[in-house]
């Protein structure tokens, strides 16, 4: 222990990236606080009569609705996949993760238009039998199962990564003793598994809260829409502000929930993961029970809505001859300007949190993550419009020391965006990269600094081939998040920075949902990429 | 790496500033008016006269409070909008300066565009009845008002209060009828739902097609572009109010910006988009109808038949917007 009192400080530097992240998240989160200092009164007082019961009722159902649905089916594909014998497991392995490819609205709008009134199914049902009471999905309940389909892959990812490491030595262990495996995970696996499961518990909630697109959709009224009427509808964003200050208490909420949940216990691996022992076998039914489960749930949240976007594609061929290869060069530079920034700083803070005992930076650390619980419109509100006020009052003072007329230096730069987009989804990456980080044994960085080796040496020798996999599969899911992304990119994107998601807006705005299948279908495609790069990544490990 | 990756971020956003070297030869427009139906028009602009025009397209809020943020360094001449309540709006934020033009003034009608010049209307779009041929006799349907009496129970369909265009229709009846009249109506046309609000026009006009429901209220332009793609589709217009003050319209238009760089090119603009070819293009790319009386719609919109317009000038749906709103929440539409 006496190593820890003699080890040189970590630089500055490394510190650096915490502080300017939670710098940059401070913006938006203060200009939420501050709305409230000129409340309008008869406008906020009105969404707390009509609506806000409503809203509250709703927001939280669908809140537990989704994170209870998507575990179930996350946690269970993994165990599935990674524990049993079950059969093509090699196929659904990969399979399994492909939804996370498609935005959960794109997801909505093709079974709202199949299974309505209106639609093919009940068309068909109408004129060939008597029946013609289904309910229509565009509800709650039909909400939230599109919402599980589109974000359980979050936790499927995070459970196999946990299962995969630990899961199989620790019930491999618990055998030895002649623990059976069935209590070795109630007790011992599934418990280990926590960090994982409740941090994409954590991501999928925050996913729910901040979406629009999809709830729209289903006509459910959500605190997030009601920022959205607020801004939109009465063009008074001091009181979408102010609503997103319930938004922000429900966040802190959770994630105190699992903060002290998780407290206070050890999650290092237990040595290498070369475990390859099936523990689980399963009964021929069990077997075809399993796949056809896990093939519904492929087919309904992935094969499904891509038949449909492919279809609506060949049938508004003429839109492909509309030249996109620079929108989506530009998606490709904007979601890897997002991704690589998020990274880097995730890295680095990572690294300062580890050797550092201050818990000002560790403070800061959590602060930073509270980007993601803002919708993009609450980011564009609160952190792009004081930018541009900041750029004003810049370009005012340079104005009048120089006596010339200064244009606005940061509006309008792609700087600027990706500062935004990466308050946005810094969480999910540094989410991957924290629980690749909460995996390195303590005790590896105490023998090698007593070894002899400095900081550096540590990080390049030891952490960073360890950490590589996280590293990249944070940037994998930071990249498809921020290509998903729509209101933000919309506002600070310079003149002609068109992405994929902004054409699908231009289309969607007016209703035209089949003609935004075309971008839509190339944004499910560099989904895809991502989603391939980041299972040869899994392959790659084992 | 880091240095690299640093090194990059850097490049890239030094080449990617968006202030423009050379004001002088463009005109900057924020458009909530969708890139594929101006595009076209624009580039038209450029061929005749050889201004080039750079757009920004985003929902109008947010092209608002983008303007209100930028301020005298803000680099638009024009805002185009898709709803009179949104100008209006902007004009009350003070982010519009008169564009003094005798052209637009005699060319485009009182009740379109605003009588300083803060804004002019540049073309049309009515929001009318839809209705089942199959299940309704045009003599049963009258006005907007009538859709809340008992014989459409369980028969009427509506598109959400949360788009600008319902806003737009209520506030307009609240100019004509009072709020209690109009909270009234609102509150007949919920108890009348077939079915829970959609969030489309389109949706709307599927359920009725479908049989969900016998009546709907619609954007003439969502029917014709239905039409277009389903020749044989299962539904009507009709002109509704016509012995009453006629049919609620609205306009797509534009003003010019408080600090616009480059005012005379804006207004060439504006002007340029009131003339008769121009016209055409820009009302027949999304089968609106022109605002310039000179002007014949297309073939198509011709064909739905003519009617009578609401005389109202259109601003009145920006300044009853938030009583509509506030009116829809409480009658419980959705």
């Amino acid at each position: 222990m006496t190593a820890e009192k003699s080890r040189p400080a970590l630089a500055l530097i490394w510190r650096l990236p915490a502080w300017f992240i939670a710098f940059l998240v401070l913006i938006p989160i203060s200009a939420i606080f501050l709305s409230w200092r000129t409340p309008d009164a008869t406008l906020l007082g009105h969404f707390l009569q009509t609506s806000m019961p409503a809203i509250t009722v709703n927001t939280l159902a669908l809140l537990v609705g989704v994170v209870t649905l998507s575990s179930v089916l996350g946690t269970g594909s993994a165990f599935l996949v990674c524990l049993t014998d079950l059969p093509g497991r090699s196929f659904f392995k990969y399979a399994m993760l492909f939804a996370l490819a498609i935005p959960g609205y794109v997801t909505g709008f093709v079974y709202c238009g199949l299974l309505d009134f209106a639609g093919p199914v009940q068309s068909m049902l109408r004129e060939h039998t008597n029946f013609s009471g289904i309910p229509g999905i565009r509800n709650l309940a039909g909400c939230t199962v599109i919402m599980a389909l589109a974000l359980y892959p979050y936790i499927y990812l995070l459970s196999l990564s946990a299962l995969e490491t630990q899961g199989r030595r620790a019930i491999e262990a618990a055998q030895a003793v002649g623990v059976s495996p069935l209590v070795a995970l109630r007790r011992s696996v599934l418990p280990m598994a926590l960090p994982w499961i409740t941090g994409g518990a954590v991501v999928v909630g925050m996913e729910t809260l901040a979406d629009f697109g999809t709830v729209s959709l289903f006509m459910v009224e959500t605190l997030t829409t009601a920022i959205y009427k607020a801004w939109y509808g009465f063009f008074s964003p001091i009181t979408a502000a102010q609503l997103s200050t319930f938004l922000l208490v429900i966040t802190l909420g959770g994630l105190f929930l699992r903060e002290s949940f998780l407290r206070k216990k050890e999650y290092t691996a237990m040595g290498s993961p070369i475990a390859t022992s099936r523990p689980f076998l399963l009964s021929k039914m069990a077997k075809t029970l399993a796949v056809s489960t896990l093939s519904i749930i492929f087919v309904a949240g992935f094969l499904l809505p891509i038949s449909i976007l492919i279809y609506w594609t060949v049938k508004n061929s003429e839109q492909l001859r509309a030249s996109l290869a620079g929108t989506i060069f530009n998606t490709v530079i904007i979601g890897l300007g997002v991704a690589g920034t998020v990274c880097l700083f995730s890295l680095m803070m990572t690294m300062a949190v580890r050797f550092s005992k201050s818990r000002s930076l560790l403070f800061a650390e959590k602060f930073s993550l509270l980007g993601y619980a803002l919708p993009g419109s609450v980011l564009a509100i609160g952190f792009y419009l004081p930018m541009v006020a900041f750029d004003r009052g810049i370009a005012e003072v340079i104005s009048t020391i120089f006596g010339t007329e200064v244009p606005l230096l940061i509006t309008g730069t792609v700087l600027l965006m990706i500062t935004g987009l990466v308050i946005r989804f810094f969480a999910i990456g540094h989410s991957a990269v924290g629980t690749g980080m909460k995996r390195i044994n303590r005790r590896l960085d105490e023998a090698a600094l007593s070894l002899g080796k400095n900081h550096q040496q540590l990080i390049r020798l030891v952490h960073m081939p360890l950490l590589a996999r996280a590293l990249v599969i944070g940037g994998i899911l930071t990249f498809i998040d921020t290509i998903k992304e729509m209101p933000l990119t919309l506002m600070t994107r310079p003149f002609g920075w068109d992405t994929l998601s902004t054409k699908i807006f231009e289309w969607t705005s007016e209703g035209e949902w089949e003609r935004a299948a075309v971008p839509a279908l190339l944004l499910t495609l560099s989904g895809m990429v991502s989603v391939f790069l980041l299972a040869a990544q899994q392959r790659v490990s084992r | 790496m880091d240095r690299l990756l640093l090194a990059i971020v850097f490049a890239v956003s030094a080449t990617a500033s968006a202030n423009p070297s050379n004001y002088a030869k463009e005109v900057v427009v924020y458009s909530a008016r969708n890139e594929q139906l101006i595009k076209p028009v624009f580039d038209q602009f450029t061929k005749e006269t050889g201004i080039v025009v750079k757009y920004h397209t985003d929902k109008e809020a947010a092209l608002l409070q983008k303007l209100k943020a930028e301020g005298k360094n803000s680099p638009a001449d024009v805002l185009l909008t898709v709803d009179a309540g949104n100008l209006w709006q902007a004009a009350k934020e003070g982010v519009l300066q008169p564009g003094g033009s005798d052209y637009l003034k005699t060319n485009i009608p009182e009740h379109l565009r605003e009588p300083s010049g803060l804004w002019y209307g540049f073309s049309i779009r009515a929001r009318t009845i839809v209705y089942n041929p199959k299940k309704v006799k045009t003599d049963e349907l009258t006005t907007y008002e009538d859709l809340a009496g008992d014989k459409w129970k369980k028969r009427l369909c509506l598109r959400t209060s949360q788009k600008v265009y319902n806003q737009s229709l209520v506030a307009m009846l609240i100019a004509e009828h009072g709020e209690k009249k109009t909270e009234e109506i609102v509150k007949g046309w919920v108890a009348n739902l077939a079915a829970p609000v959609f969030p489309s026009d389109n949706d709307v006009i599927k359920a009725v097609a479908a049989g969900q429901c016998d009546v709907g209220i619609v954007n003439t332009y969502y029917f014709g572009r239905m039409k277009q793609e389903q020749k044989d589709l299962n539904a009507a217009l009709f002109w509704p109010n016509q012995k009453e003050k006629g049919v609620h319209v609205n306009i797509s238009g534009a003003g010019l910006t408080k600090y616009a760089p480059n005012k005379n090119k804006a207004i060439i603009l504006l002007e340029w988009l009131a003339t008769p070819n121009a016209q055409k293009m820009f009302a027949d790319s999304n089968m609106e109808y022109p605002v310039n009386p000179k002007v014949k719609p297309s073939e198509e919109v011709a064909a739905w038949g003519e009617f009578k317009q609401n005389l109202i000038n259109v601003a009145k749906a920006g300044e009853l917007q938030v009583a509509a709103i506030k009116l829809m929440d409480r009658a419980g539409y959705k």
